[in-house]
C-alpha cells in the first residue's frame, strides 16, 4: 500500500465514525466528510476579516465575517457572514467551549449552513472548522477544530485522538470531491 | 528533535517523592494530551485596580460559593414527547418530571460531595422548575438545564452545550438575579442547552438505562455538563469525568454515586481540580503542592520566541506510585508575578496533592502536540493574554500575547534541588 493511500484510508478511518462525542462543554454527534458535506449549505475556503460581538435574544453572540476565497459546495456572495454564540461585551464575557474563534486574517474552510435565525452558522461547530496553516513551501495543511479531542492514558502509554490533522489541501479537495458526488452527486466548484 | 530537562522544586510537605522517567519521544503527528484545566478571564486593566483586581494575572473562572444557597438552580420541563427524547421508567407525566429531577440533583451531589473543597450542599439554592420552554438566558442570572432547546446557536450535529457567562471586573452587575461580581472570574450565569431531537439522541435516566441499552445516561451527561457549569474544561484523564467523550449507549460513567459516596463517580484528577477551584483553608489532608520549570537543555532553541524562557505548554501529570491511579495534572508553561501579565517561563504547579507518610508520586510530562497554534493545546491557554490587539486602548504593561505551543521535544530528568 503507498503511503498516499495509506494516509487517506486513515484519514477516512478518522472521518468515518459516527457516534456521539463531547468537544469541549458540548456534545457534538461526530459526523464523517460525507455527512459535514451533506449538512453544509456552503462549503468555502475563507479568511477572516472582522469579527462584531453583541448581545441579542439574551445572550451574546459572535458575528465573523469572511472573505470569501475559494467555494466548493453552494453559492456564496464575496462577503461571508456566520453567527456563532459566546463572545465578550463590555466586561461580560459568553463562554461556550467547542465554538470556534477566529483571528483576524485567519485562513479556514468551514462548512456552513442556516440557523433558525434565518443567517449562518458553522456546521457542528469545531466539526466544520478546517484551519489552514501554511508552509514555507507554499503548501497547505488542515487541522480540523475536533483533532484537539486527544488524550493520553498512563496505564496504556496510549494516545487516541480524532479528526483531520496536518492534511494536504490537495487531499481534502480530493475527499471532499468524493463526498460531494457521494451525497448529492453534486461537483466541486473551483 | 529538541531536547529538554526538567527542574523540579517542592513546595509543602510531600516526604517521598520520586521524580521517575518521564515519556519518551512523541513525533508532531502524535495528537495532544490534556489533563484537568480550567477556563481563565483576566481583568480588565483599563479599569481602577478596585474593579480589576489589581492584576492582568488570569483568574480561575468559578462560583462566589461564600453565601449559603447562593448558586441558584432551576430546569425547564419543557421536554419533547413526539418523540420522546429523554426515556424513564416511570412512564407517567409526574414520574417522568421526578426521574428526572433526582438524576439532576444526583448529579449535583457528585460536585458537593467532594471532601476537602468549599463547594458543599449548601452552596446551592435548592433546585427548581420552571415550564418556560426558552429558559437559558445568559442575561437573566438564573442558572437553568433546558432539555428541550433550539436556540439559533444549534447547527446540526450539536446535541448540547454549557453556556458559561463570567465577569472580568469587580462590582459589576452584569445579569439580574445575581448580586455584583466580587472577583474577576467570577461566573454569573451558567445555563446547560440540550436539543436531541434533531439528531435522533436518546437519553435514559438511571433508572431506565438498564432496559433502554440504545439510550445515553442522562446523569453522566448532565454531570459531566456540570463539570464545566462549576469551571472545568475538559481532562484528558482517561477515568476523569472531565473526560471529553460521553459514555456509550446503555453505558454510565460508573460507579453510580451512593449516599456514602456520592462524589464516587469523579476519579482523583477531578477532585484535585474542584479542590483547586474551591480551597477548603481547614483541609489538612490535601496539601500538597509539586511546583517547577520545564526549560530547554538548549537555551538557544527559544531565541527568537519573544518573551519565551521556558517550554510552552506542556502537561505534567503526577501519578500516585502505590496504585498507579493519576492524581492529578496541571498545564505548564507559564506564572504570574503579583500584578501580571503571565510569562511563558516553562513554570508549572500541581497543588492538592494528598499529603501521607507513604504517598510518593512519578511525575510525566508530555508535549501539547499538534500545528503551530497556541489555540491547539486547550482553549483555556488562548484566554490567558489581552492586549492592544484584543482590547483597544489595553495598557502596555499588561499585555502578552500568548506564544506559539512547543511541542517537538523530548523529556528528561534532573535531580531536584
Amino acid at each position: 500500500m503507498s503511503n498516499r493511500k495509506l494516509f487517506t484510508l486513515t484519514i477516512t478511518v478518522l472521518l468515518v465514525l459516527v457516534v456521539a462525542l463531547e468537544s469541549g462543554a458540548t456534545m457534538l454527534v461526530r459526523m464523517d466528510l460525507n455527512a459535514l458535506a451533506r449538512s453544509a449549505e456552503i462549503i468555502a475556503r475563507v479568511r477572516c476579516i472582522h469579527t462584531n460581538t453583541r448581545w441579542e435574544s439574551g445572550t451574546v453572540w459572535t458575528f465573523d465575517d469572511f472573505d470569501v476565497l475559494e467555494v466548493f459546495k453552494g453559492s456564496a456572495s464575496q462577503l461571508l457572514r456566520v453567527r456563532l454564540p459566546g463572545g465578550r461585551v463590555e466586561h461580560t464575557d459568553v463562554r461556550i467551549e467547542g465554538v470556534p474563534e477566529f483571528a483576524s486574517g485567519e485562513e479556514t474552510i468551514l462548512f456552513v449552513e442556516r440557523t433558525s435565525a434565518g443567517d449562518y452558522g458553522i456546521t457542528s461547530w469545531a466539526q466544520g472548522t478546517f484551519r489552514v496553516r501554511r508552509q514555507p513551501s507554499g503548501d497547505a495543511l488542515l487541522t480540523q477544530d475536533t483533532s484537539h479531542i486527544a488524550v493520553f492514558d498512563p496505564r496504556t502509554r496510549q494516545f487516541t485522538t480524532t479528526g483531520a490533522r496536518n492534511l494536504p489541501l490537495s487531499e481534502f479537495r480530493e475527499q471532499l470531491a468524493e463526498a460531494l458526488v457521494s451525497t448529492d452527486g453534486a461537483s466541486p466548484r473551483r | 528533535m529538541d531536547r529538554f530537562r526538567i527542574a523540579q522544586s517542592y513546595t509543602g510537605k510531600l516526604t517521598r517523592l520520586i521524580i521517575s522517567a518521564l515519556l519518551a519521544v512523541y513525533s508532531t503527528a502524535a495528537p495532544a494530551a490534556q489533563a484537568y484545566s480550567f477556563a481563565y478571564t483576566v481583568g480588565d486593566m483599563r479599569l481602577p485596580s478596585v474593579q480589576n483586581g489589581g492584576t492582568a494575572c488570569p483568574q480561575p473562572d468559578r462560583w462566589n460559593n461564600s453565601l449559603i444557597g447562593g448558586i441558584n438552580r432551576r430546569w425547564s420541563t419543557s421536554l419533547a414527547t413526539s418523540p420522546s427524547t429523554i426515556l424513564s421508567l416511570d412512564q407517567t407525566a409526574a414520574g417522568q418530571l421526578n426521574e428526572i429531577e433526582s438524576a439532576i440533583t444526583e448529579s449535583f451531589g457528585v460536585w458537593t460531595g467532594v471532601p476537602g473543597t468549599t463547594l458543599i450542599p449548601t452552596s446551592l439554592a435548592a433546585i427548581s422548575r420552571t415550564s418556560a420552554a426558552v429558559a437559558c438566558s445568559s442575561s437573566d442570572g438564573l442558572n437553568t438545564i433546558c432539555l428541550n432547546q433550539n436556540d439559533a446557536a444549534f447547527t446540526t450535529g450539536v446535541i448540547s452545550f454549557t453556556r458559561i457567562t463570567t465577569a472580568d471586573s469587580i462590582g459589576e452587575l452584569a445579569v439580574p438575579n445575581h448580586p455584583a461580581s466580587t472577583f474577576v472570574g467570577e461566573i454569573v450565569d451558567a445555563d446547560i442547552l440540550v436539543n436531541p431531537t434533531a439528531n435522533g439522541v436518546l437519553f435514559a435516566t438511571p433508572a431506565a438505562l438498564a432496559a433502554n441499552p440504545q439510550a445515553t445516561d442522562l446523569e453522566s451527561v448532565i454531570t459531566h455538563e456540570l463539570g464545566h457549569f462549576f469551571g472545568f474544561m475538559h481532562s484528558g484523564v482517561w477515568s476523569a469525568m472531565m473526560f471529553p467523550f460521553v459514555p456509550p449507549p446503555g453505558a454510565f460513567h460508573a460507579p453510580r454515586p451512593t449516599i456514602q459516596n456520592p462524589d464516587a463517580p469523579l476519579s482523583d484528577d477531578d477532585r484535585a481540580g474542584l479542590r483547586v477551584l474551591y480551597p477548603d483553608a481547614s483541609d489538612t489532608t490535601h496539601v500538597g503542592t509539586i511546583s517547577g520549570r520545564i526549560l530547554p537543555a538548549n537555551p538557544l532553541s527559544l531565541v527568537g520566541l519573544v518573551g519565551v524562557t521556558g517550554i510552552f505548554a506542556a502537561q505534567v501529570v503526577a501519578i500516585d506510585n502505590t496504585t498507579g491511579a493519576v492524581v492529578a495534572s496541571a498545564q505548564a508553561g507559564w506564572s504570574c508575578g503579583t500584578a501580571g501579565p503571565p510569562v511563558f517561563n516553562g513554570s508549572y504547579v500541581i497543588q492538592k496533592l494528598p499529603l501521607g507518610t507513604s504517598q510518593s508520586y512519578q511525575i510525566y510530562v508530555e508535549p501539547f502536540t499538534g500545528p503551530e497554534d497556541s489555540s491547539d493545546a486547550a482553549g483555556a491557554l488562548t484566554r490567558l493574554c489581552r492586549n492592544g490587539f484584543t482590547d483597544a486602548n489595553w495598557p502596555a504593561q499588561f499585555s502578552c500575547t500568548v506564544p506559539s505551543v512547543t511541542t517537538n521535544f523530548t523529556a528528561r530528568i534532573r535531580p531536584a534541588n
